[in-house]
């Protein structure tokens, strides 16, 4: 079977792994982490969604010419 | 066809322009004057010296025609179907210019393009593209597109953005915008086309309850309808949601190369436009950038607990090109104030009220979640070195393969890095957010990167993460593992991308 051709991104990877330096994202500091992201996120992507439906209400309201 | 070359002032210009309208479209030679006085003289006022023009009447013009067949052969006036173009060189004109094969490669690089008269007086500007060259005042980076032309038989191509005037009767404003806006996407991108006025009045049929013609202007939902059903995704912001991220938003987007609808208002007028680019930003504007006003009370806190201080770079003031039918093309205005080059003062007031922004339809992460997203990242996995530290980030859209053709070009980054960084997988359109100090950014340097995936809806975790490139550190997803990890690595100071718009 043919050998898989690494992109210069995985060999880079594949190399700081041998290297003992590569850190998977997952240590209890970084749940925290993760765990705050996914809590604002959820508070941004709420947020936009209410000031888009107060926009589209603006945008059937003016005419412009 | 009949042609008149080698007028090469201003005031011979318009005195030419005057007799032929007056002759052609049979109309009093005082009216022809008054129009030309009105609407021409602007235009041709703002252009440089060494202007040279070459009539040709009749010239059949595409948009027009379709305005008379639609329209104005139905009125009782007898209105000429033919329009006058007039063509603009950077040097002279004469009898034999166009019949030498030798002259008319050298004056290629000397057409600035076109402007055409239609016989819709006093509202004669018709279809018109002119390079920003060809203008006094230019110095500006904008959306632009080669656009085909052909005078007296030969091929040429002018490089700009199109305009036109409203006629006041089958296209207002809020039509002519998105007439220019379309045919800019239209000869940019092979998914898009140019649309004619009545293509436009036919699509908007279903969201319009009156008659359309003679219009009486759209509102922001039937534009973004009509954007919608040419095959982009649209989307709306209204000032008083956004207020301090309003002007950001426009700066992210313009700076991605995205031309902007923009609904000016001051309670009486009610005018539409495009923001179409900007000039270049200064350092004394950079000195007197304040801190970012985030609005997300956990980011906010995240950065005041750490004594960080975030400063937005599309908050910083200058000036953003504008296409407005009432104003010559490439109106230079700040956000603050778009319509402070208008002669009457009652306009001055006008403000950005909204904009649409036509989005391509795979692009699902908009301008507010993706730079709040970016900005989430940093509150939580950056830790400064010491106190009143300050991060200055830059965002903007971009397809992937305009970026990495950028990147692939930054000598400024090591080439290796460069390497890694453009053999991770991207999807089609990225979000760049560039980390910068106001130092770095005046010699347009930055030392951190994170890429967003545009085309990601969902932000939970880490999901429209590529990748995170600060401080020492990589934090991007193993493909070999399906999962994000912490690599070292360190970025260097590197050029900050400016290619989503042409610098005139």
């Amino acid at each position: 079977m043919a050998e898989q051709t690494l992109s210069k991104y995985e060999e880079f990877l594949l190399k700081l792994k041998d290297e003992g330096k590569s850190k998977a994202f997952n240590s209890e500091d970084d749940m925290k982490i993760i765990n705050s992201i996914n809590e604002i996120s959820i508070e941004i992507k709420r947020t936009y969604e209410e000031k888009n439906i107060r926009s589209q209400e603006y945008a059937s309201q003016v005419i412009f010419k | 066809m009949v042609i008149n070359k080698k007028y090469k002032s201003k005031v011979e210009i318009l005195e030419v322009a005057t007799n032929l309208m007056s002759a052609e479209f049979k109309c009093p030679e005082r009216f022809a004057k008054h129009a030309v006085d009105f609407r021409l003289k602007p235009i041709i006022d703002s252009m440089i010296s060494e202007i040279h023009a070459v009539f040709e009447t009749p010239y059949v013009d595409k948009v027009y025609r379709d305005s008379y067949y639609g329209y104005f052969s139905s009125k009782s006036q007898d209105y000429n179907r033919d329009c006058i173009r007039i063509s603009f060189f950077s040097c002279e004109i004469n009898d034999e210019t166009f019949r030498d094969a030798s002259i008319v490669e050298t004056i290629k690089n000397n057409y600035l393009g076109f402007i055409v008269l239609r016989p819709t007086l006093p509202n004669i500007i018709g279809r018109t593209v002119i390079n920003p060259k060809a203008f006094i005042d230019n110095n500006v980076s904008v959306c632009s597109t080669l656009i085909p032309a052909t005078v007296d038989s030969i091929k040429f191509n002018v490089e700009g953005f199109p305009w036109s005037s409203q006629d006041t009767e089958t296209i207002t404003c809020a039509e002519t915008t998105l007439w220019s806006l379309m045919e800019y996407f239209g000869n940019r991108y092979a998914e898009y086309r140019p649309i004619l006025p009545t293509k436009l009045i036919e699509t908007l049929k279903r969201v319009s309850t009156e008659r359309q013609v003679p219009s009486k202007g759209l509102n922001l939902q039937q534009m973004s309808f009509a954007l919608k059903e040419f095959g982009f995704g649209t989307r709306i912001y209204h000032k008083p949601q956004y207020l301090t991220d309003f002007n950001s938003l426009i700066g992210s987007y313009v700076e991605g190369g995205i031309p902007i609808i923009t609904a000016l208002e001051n309670g009486e007028i009610k005018h539409a436009s495009l923001c179409i680019g900007q000039c270049d930003v200064t350092d004394d504007k950079i000195d007197s950038l304040g801190e970012k006003v985030i609005g997300i009370n956990r980011i906010d806190g995240a950065f005041k607990s750490k004594g960080l201080k975030i400063y937005d770079y599309q908050e910083i003031e200058r000036d953003f090109i504008f296409i407005d039918d009432n104003r010559p093309p490439y109106e230079k205005a700040s956000r603050n104030a778009p319509t402070i080059g208008y002669p009457d003062a009652n306009w001055h007031s006008c403000q950005i009220s909204a904009i649409i922004v036509p989005l391509h339809t795979k692009i699902y992460l908009e301008a507010y979640e993706a730079k709040n997203y970016a900005l989430n990242l940093i509150s939580q996995i950056y830790t400064p070195a010491s106190p009143d530290e300050e991060i200055l980030i830059r965002a903007f859209l971009c397809s992937n393969r305009s970026y990495k053709h950028g990147l692939a070009l930054d000598s400024d980054m090591d080439i290796d890095i460069r390497n890694i960084l453009l053999e991770l997988s991207m999807p089609k359109f990225v979000w760049i957010i560039e980390l910068s100090t106001k130092s770095l950014v005046k010699n347009k340097k930055a030392n951190g990167l994170i890429i967003l995936d545009a085309t990601e809806a969902s932000t939970t975790y880490f999901d429209p993460l590529v990748a995170y490139i600060h401080n020492g550190e990589l934090i991007s997803f193993d493909p070999s593992t399906n999962d994000i990890v912490r690599n070292p690595l360190t970025l260097n100071e590197f050029s900050i991308f400016e290619n989503n718009l042409k610098k005139f």
